[in-house]
This record gives structure tokens, sequence and C-alpha cells, in this order.
């Protein structure tokens, strides 16, 4: 297959849900975007009306539901889907790529490797061999090597009300890092870089599991001094989580760590917040994920936190209190009381 | 290559401890002189024979894809690679000094991939593993380096025990080989008590201090834990922690 040049370029887009279509019209900026959804029928309505939701969608997004189209027709592709769905996506894809693209994904999920027989509530313990970012996903999955992610305090309403923002892209490779700030940035959104692809994209997958539990403290309405706690103890424990991983604590500290810990922390329109918010009003997880229109994938973070430190036998008092609150049916108070008593031992004992 | 013994080990892994564990490492006794005494000991018993298995795996290109009888790169879906592609910039190919050190980084992750699946289980590698691990779990509170340190007294396993957690490690390994994920040595296909002794006799061979030895009828000891966990470290990453209690 030849591809185009990126200088001619046609930008794609996987994923046509609310951040999907927010990343389309940032880059419609710059360029034309082709915008790939599995749902024809979505599709067609975002052609028909040129609207998504309350937004408008730029004039210079086109619309397409064939992978092949989409792979032909754009060198530089930006994966925006829940991370459950992305295994299978690249299964379908995989056939169409080549090393001449390079794929810059947004997705804040992690893909596990479950023993037979076990789920993500179930499994006892995971390590890192079982867990893959979406980055290494592509790279095991496909043919393509120039891999990067986008990461950042980027919550799509505010993007979409061009309210001003930024962004980390990170990548191995100062050519994605290159291509992705010129496709994506603007006037109102600044684009930062770094080569620590793996810290990037834990921090972004970490902090929505804090922003449920800063959800719940929302929900049960305390106030800012007990929200400051848990964000720097929540940015303790992302970062001691993601140094066992792998990853340069360091990542855990710029937009993509603390910035987009607090901006999720404090944001009702963070799905994950929604989600610990509810649960503290006495909904159960059950009738919240039924109703919400988008996967929170901080859900399926807990687990996978909790598991992997068990295996690793470290500390991770805010997950392991959230699974047994959202999983084991632990009444919230007491999973308040258990962090209170937890013995943490210095301030900043992580970098 | 599979060998039961290796030759630098106690240096490799005092290096590798000091580098992984920094501040939580301690040399706790200067071994110039024993180090010397070490080598003439592998001097004077270096014409004892110890196996040695080569095995070639499949053959890759410089990223990693396999490469066919007639030397072309084949991706997973049959196509031919186009290699000139990774070098490509706007359907250029163009010089980047950074892209290609990220590519020579990622062909060793692919190479030491395939060696975790081209890898061939020595006797040895699965007594020091389950030695090894047999520590772990008695001592749950301590860390790595805690381990390490364990006294002498305290380096003592029962034999009963540790034959229970190979005949499991082994089965498990067994299960991995029909799945196409490890590769276990010839010798590796008698019984369990065979295998034991085998591996007990051939781990780190030539070394002063042995790291596993038979006591008498009931207990195996190490004379030297950084050399089991050195010799451990060939099974890790296949998951079989949990198949030893």
């Amino acid at each position: 297959m030849s591809l185009p040049p990126t200088s001619n370029k046609k930008v794609g887009v996987i994923g046509a849900g609310s951040f999907g279509t927010t990343v389309a019209n940032l880059l419609a900026q710059n360029q034309s975007v082709l915008l790939y959804d599995h749902s024809a029928e979505k599709l067609a309505e975002l052609a028909q009306n040129r609207r998504f939701k309350d937004y408008e969608m730029a004039e210079n997004i086109e619309y397409t539901n064939d992978l092949e189209r989409l792979t032909s027709e754009c060198r530089l592709i930006f994966p925006v889907i829940p991370s459950q769905f992305f295994r299978a996506l690249l299964a379908d894809l995989g056939p169409y790529l080549t090393p001449g693209h390079s794929l810059i994904h947004a997705i804040k999920g992690l893909d596990v490797r479950l023993p037979e027989g076990e789920t993500l509530q179930s499994v006892g313990s995971l390590s890192r061999n079982q867990v893959k970012t979406m980055s290494e996903l592509i790279r095991s999955e496909t043919m393509v090597a120039r891999v990067g992610c986008v990461a950042g305090p980027n919550l799509a309403g505010e993007i979409a009300e061009g309210m001003p923002a930024a962004t980390v892209v990170a990548s191995p490779f100062d050519q994605v890092i290159s291509e992705g700030k010129a496709a994506l940035r603007s006037s109102r959104f600044r684009v930062h870089a770094s080569q620590d692809i793996l810290g990037i994209e834990l921090a972004g997958v970490l902090k929505n599991v804090m922003a449920i539990a800063s959800g719940i403290l929302g929900g049960l309405g305390y106030g800012d001094n007990t929200r400051a706690l848990l964000i720097t103890r929540g940015l303790a424990e992302m970062a001691i989580i993601g140094k066992k991983l792998g990853a340069d604590p360091r990542a855990f500290l710029g937009l993509a760590g603390v910035g987009d810990l607090v901006a999720t922390c404090y944001s009702p329109r963070s799905r994950n917040y929604t989600v610990g918010y509810r649960l503290a009003k006495g909904e159960t997880l059950d009738e919240i994920t039924a109703s919400m229109e988008e996967v929170a994938e901080g859900v399926k973070t807990v687990c996978i936190v909790k598991a992997l430190a068990s295996h690793y036998r470290i500390s991770a008092p805010i997950s392991q209190a959230l699974f047994r609150t959202l999983f084991d049916g632990m009444e919230i108070e007491r999973g308040m009381r258990l962090l209170m008593e937890f013995p943490f031992s210095e301030d900043v004992d992580y970098i | 290559m599979s060998y039961h013994f290796v030759l630098e080990a106690a240096s490799l892994i005092k290096q590798h401890l000091k580098r992984t564990g920094q501040e939580q490492y301690y040399i706790l006794d200067k071994e110039s002189a024993s180090y010397l005494k070490f080598l003439k000991f592998v001097w004077t018993t270096f014409s004892k024979q110890s196996e040695i298995n080569l095995a070639f795996g499949k053959p890759m290109d410089v990223f990693g894809n396999f490469v066919d009888e007639e030397g072309r790169s084949m991706d997973p879906y049959g196509r031919e690679v186009d290699i000139k592609a990774y070098f490509e910039v706007d359907g250029e190919v163009t010089e980047d000094k950074q892209r290609d050190g990220v590519y020579t980084k990622m062909l060793g992750e692919k190479i030491s991939e395939r060696f975790h699946v081209e890898n061939r289980v020595f006797s040895s590698h699965l007594v020091a593993y389950v030695g090894f691990e047999m520590f772990r779990k008695r001592f749950p509170n301590l860390d790595l380096y805690g381990i390490l340190r364990l006294l002498e007294e305290e380096r003592r396993l029962k034999r009963t025990e540790f034959f229970d957690n190979v005949e499991r490690v082994l089965n498990r390994l067994r299960e991995l080989v029909a799945q196409d994920k490890v590769h276990l040595a010839g010798h590796m296909n008698n019984d369990v008590p065979h295998i034991i002794e085998h591996g007990i006799s051939n781990l780190g061979l030539y070394h002063a201090k042995r790291p596993l030895s038979l006591v008498d009828h009931e207990t195996i000891q190490t004379e030297d834990m950084n050399l089991l966990y050195f010799y451990h470290n060939r099974l890790e990453g296949y998951e079989l922690a949990s198949y030893v209690q």
C-alpha cells in the first residue's frame, strides 16, 4: 500500500464518541480529517447534522465506516475509543496497517491478559507481563512501530467550548512528537512533548481511579481539605504503582499526571468522577454503569491496580479501599475510615 | 544457548543487585581473596563435563519480523514487509539517528521476547527457581534483599516439600511447552526424582559455593543465596510463582 505524504495530509481519527469528536475538531483546525466509527448510523447522523450533542463538527471532517479507506488515505491516525474494544479494533485494523503508519492514541485504559476462568474482579494478582498499555498493544498486534499517545487535562466539553487547555504528546520517536504537535496545536490548545510514553500513558490511566474516589468525596459533601488529601496521596499512589511498572515517576508531576488528576478530581464533567459521586448518593455500580452513555475507564482500572498491587506487594490503599467499596459491598464510610487510619509514612517518598 | 553454569554468575548478579537495589543492597563481605580462590577452583575443575544446548530460533529481520526461506520479511498476515517504510517520511527515506536508536531498542525487546519462547529449560534452572521461590514463600514479609541476607540456618528446605513443588512447576512447564511458550531440554523428559538429582548436581557445577546441595536425606540447602537468585532468574516471567507453596 502506498501512503499519502503527511504534508498532503489528511489525518485519521478512530472513534466518534465525545472525546473522539473533540480530537477530530481540534485536528480539523490544521488539516482535513477522516473520522471512522464502527457505527454507520452514528456517522450518517454526524454527516447530516454536522453536530455532536451540543457542539458543531468542523466542515473539513469527512466520515467513514471503512478501515481500508482510513488507512489508505491517512498515514497519521488517532485512535480514541474505550480500551475494552481496542484489541478487537486492532484485529480488524491490523491487516491494513504498515510500518509507514503512525498511531497516536488517546485511550486511558490497560489491556489485561487474564488467566483462564478469571475475571477482572476475581483475579487475585496480575504481573507486568499480563498488562499492556495501549501503545504496547499497538506494537504487539500490528506492524506499526511509530506509536505515541496524547494525555492531559482535556475534558472534552471544555475543549469543545473553546476554553484554553494543554496536553502532552508522548512518543519515543521525536518525529511522532513533531507530527502530533503540528497536527493538534492551536491558539487555544497547547501541546507539550515527552519521550516517556509509558509514564504518560500510566498517568492518564491511573488518575481515573482517583477521580472515582474524588467523586465519592464530592457526593458525601466533603470539602477541599479532604479533596486535597486525596489528590496528594492519590498522586503518590499513582507514582508508586507507575514506578513498579517501569515508568519514571517524574511523568506523574506534569500535565498528564497532576494536571489531569486535578481536572478530573474536581470536575463533574468527568465520567469517572460521576461514577463516584452517584455511588456516594446511594446508587449501585450496576445502576450507574447501565445508565451511562460512555465507558468510565476507572472502574476497570481499579480492579487492575488492586491485582497489580497484590502481585508486587505494594500498598495502594486508595485503590484497594475503592475496590472493596465497588465490588465487595464495603460501606463507603468504612472505606473512608480505613484510609484515614492507614499508616502513611513520609509525605513525599516516591521521587 | 542453555547451560547449567555461568562462569561470571557471582559478579553478574552482584552488579545487577547493586544497580537495581542501590542503597538496599550492601556487599557484606569483601570477596577478593575468595574470588581468587574461586577462580583457582574453577580452572582446576574445568575438566568436568557440563551440558550446553544450542537452539536456533525462527529467523528475524532487524525489526523482529520473521523472515521466510527466501529471506523476505513477512508480517503476521502473510504480506511481505516493505522495510523501506520504516525509514520513510512523506514517502522519502530520511536519515534520523534518534528514530534508528529507538528501532535498535525495540529490536532488543523483540529479541528478549523471542528468547523467552525459544528458551530451553534445564533441570538446574528448575531446581534453582523452585528453591528460591520457596524461600520467598517462607518469608513473605521480607523483600528481595532480606531474602538474600537470610542466615545460614534459615537457608534450608525440606526435601519432600521441595520435591512436591518441583513436580508442580514441572507440570506447569509441560503445559507451557504444549502451548509453544517455552521448550524443555531432552533430560527433562525423565521422572521427577531424576530431574531433581540431575538439576542439583549440575546447578552451578563449578562454583566454590553451591547454589543448592543435599545436606542429608531430609534437607536441601543453599550456600550462596545470590547465586541461587541468579540461576532462578532464568525462569522469571513464566508466571510460575503461584505453583510454588
